[in-house]
């Protein structure tokens, strides 16, 4: 089946900033986040999958066809931008319309009353003007003129970034629930690496202009597929270490500045000895002092003590040191902290899951 | 956008000189009003020139004309110099800008000269420019037209082009667009720059005068005609004229005030 969307060895340059080479597919009625911290080209990708810059190699292609070769109005793609573009000049309702207007076509009133009930725009649609609406109830509204075209592709630039943070979670929702039920083609990007992993079927890591991994979000959790991308997704708890031993189904590690052992699922990156090692801070667990250990924890499991208590809203992070100056961070509830009775200097048991523990190669 | 008005820059440490200043120039502009107030109301009735109902019909046709056609050439002018990023703009803009720089007098003669070989001539046999009201219009609109760009170049800069790809991603054609999008967009700035090329066409002098000359019912307007009324003597007739352009400039700048201001 031809992709919804290609990107084949995409290169283009805007003044000092380089895009690509990258390559994407998206299948029909994926939901695809392109997630990467502001200045990572993220919108300048976008923008050139909808056609509006001219690569310097390599090229777009939509359900086979090169985007450029396609009028735009043919393409059927309909864009959300960041600072979703509604017109000052027309009131709530033709603003909505605006997008279907441009087309000459009939507004479907069936379909506009299904999607304002949906985006909850029923109270606000016969205001004159889009000044007075609130930011979420704008963005609800340029949504919902996007989706009433009936596009083939959704492109969606930060659309909860200007939001206020009580809001977002909603607004994430409802795009999560628009795709479960209409199942658009859509490319949403964002900074927010938990707004990534809430939306997204396929994550694309962008950093510095480049497509550093495109996985779904397991994968992407799971296993980084190198040392930028688990900076990027999850700074803490990254080593350098030494591979030791390779046996049947498990790698023996050493990290490099302890005498701290460590074993892994993984088999090792590249042939070299040396690694990255890390894991998740929500992947190590803090053991109750008094309980015995189960077989399968028993593996790597590191005493260290607290250096100190980070009190975040329903979490506790702790950052431990083991007495030879590994440091690692881990997040546990509020209550797991009460009864693990954990204050700053005390000491503590952290197991480390074989399973969790990924390996990259060092930079 | 209400948070401009809300944004005073705070008081400057030289603020009462700058009020002093400001007192200064409001008095003299005043005084010059008043100047022609009391001129107008001393002298003998009207000074046997040209009916007033008639030179104020002349200026308001000529001055609309002007502005029309200025209108017509300016705007397409303003909307590719707004989105060109050719080099050759900037030669275009310099070119523009220099009826404006010049003195009227210095515009008219130039278009005395082009109106005298080839092609200016044949358009002087066709339609009869000069000493003639399209004379009028024709140094009213060189005089003009420049301000028009400038002014309408300005709106549309003000319009963020990717509206105008969005729409275009929508489907809307090159003239759905600018009819749908662009045009309404830059409404309120293309109407203060018509408003303003009224305004200084119906006062135009020096650029009418120099290709039009004061014929009385074919050419004479306003402006020109206080000229006339100067040289033959009857100073209450032209302080009379003065003042009808001072209540028409008036009305026009305070629509221009109401245009503005409704921008936001």
């Amino acid at each position: 089946m031809t992709p919804a969307l290609a990107a084949n060895g995409l290169c283009l340059h805007l003044g000092r900033f380089q895009l690509g080479p990258l390559d994407l597919v998206i299948g029909d009625g994926e939901y695809l986040v392109l997630v990467g911290p502001s200045g990572a080209g993220k919108t300048v990708l976008l923008e050139t999958l909808l056609g509006w810059h001219q690569p310097d190699s390599g090229g777009v292609s939509l359900s086979g066809r090169p985007v450029a070769s396609i009028p735009p109005g043919q393409r059927r793609i309909a864009y959300v931008p960041q600072d979703l573009g509604l017109l000052p000049h027309l009131n709530v309702r033709s603003n909505i319309t605006w997008g279907v207007d441009c087309r000459g076509q009939k507004v479907d009133q069936k379909f506009l009353a299904t999607l304002t009930e949906v985006l909850a725009l029923e109270t606000v649609i016969d205001r004159p003007s889009p000044a007075t609406l609130s930011r979420g109830e704008q963005q609800r509204v340029t949504l919902c003129r996007a989706l009433l075209t009936g596009p083939r592709l959704l492109a969606i630039d930060e659309p909860c970034a200007a939001l206020d943070p009580h809001l977002r979670r909603g607004f994430q929702l409802l795009l999560r629930k628009l795709h479960h039920e209409h199942r658009p083609t859509v490319v949403h990007i964002t900074h927010d690496r938990e707004e990534a992993f809430l939306l997204g079927e396929t994550i694309g890591v962008l950093l510095g202009g480049r497509l550093h991994q495109l996985a779904d979000p397991r994968t992407l959790y799971d296993r980084p597929a190198n040392a930028a991308v688990a900076r990027f997704l999850s700074p803490e708890n990254l080593w350098p270490g030494q591979v030791l031993t390779i046996c049947e189904g498990h790698t023996v590690l050493r990290l490099d500045d302890g005498r701290l052992t460590l074993e892994t699922e993984q088999r090792p990156p590249c042939d070299r000895e040396t690694v990255l090692v890390g894991i998740r801070p929500e992947e190590v667990m803090l053991l109750h002092p008094d309980r015995p250990l189960r077989p399968q924890v028993q593996a790597n499991v590191v005493t260290a003590h607290v250096r100190e208590l980070l009190r975040l809203d329903g979490r506790v992070q702790a950052d431990l040191e083991t007495d030879a100056g590994v440091r690692i961070v881990t997040r546990v509830s509020q209550c797991a902290a009460d009864d693990l009775g954990l204050r700053a200097g005390c000491e503590v048991r952290a197991s480390l899951k074989a399973r969790s523990i990924y390996l990259l190669p060092s930079d | 956008m209400t948070a401009r008005r809300e944004d005073r820059p705070p008081a400057a440490p030289t603020g009462s000189l700058a009020a002093t200043t400001a007192a200064v120039l409001v008095g003299y502009l005043l005084l010059l009003l008043i100047a022609l107030v009391r001129l107008a109301a001393t002298g003998p009735g009207p000074g046997g020139g040209t009916p007033l109902a008639q030179l104020i019909l002349t200026s308001v046709i000529a001055a609309v004309a002007a502005t029309v056609l200025a209108l017509l050439l300016g705007v397409p002018t303003a909307l590719w110099l707004a989105r060109t990023r050719l080099p050759i703009r900037r030669l275009l803009s310099t070119v523009l800008d220099l009826p404006t720089m010049l003195s009227p007098v210095a515009v008219g003669t130039a278009i005395l000269l082009f109106l005298r070989q080839p092609p200016g001539s044949w358009l002087d046999r066709g339609v009869g420019v000069l000493f003639g009201f399209a004379g009028v219009i024709l140094a009213q609109l060189t005089v003009v037209v420049a301000l028009v760009v400038r002014a309408a170049e300005a709106a549309f800069a003000g319009v963020d082009p990717r509206l105008e790809r969005l729409a275009e991603l929508y489907g809307a054609s090159h003239w759905r667009t600018l009819i749908k999008v662009t045009l309404p967009l830059a409404r309120p700035g293309l109407l203060a720059a018509s408003i303003l090329a009224f305004a200084r066409a119906l006062g135009e002098f020096g650029a009418t005068v120099t290709v039009a000359g004061t014929i009385p019912g074919r050419t004479e307007t306003l402006a020109t005609g206080i000229f006339l009324a100067l040289e033959s003597g009857s100073l209450a007739h032209a302080a009379r004229l003065a003042l009808v352009l001072v209540a028409a400039a008036t009305a026009v700048l305070l629509t221009l005030r109401v245009v503005a201001g409704r921008r936001a």
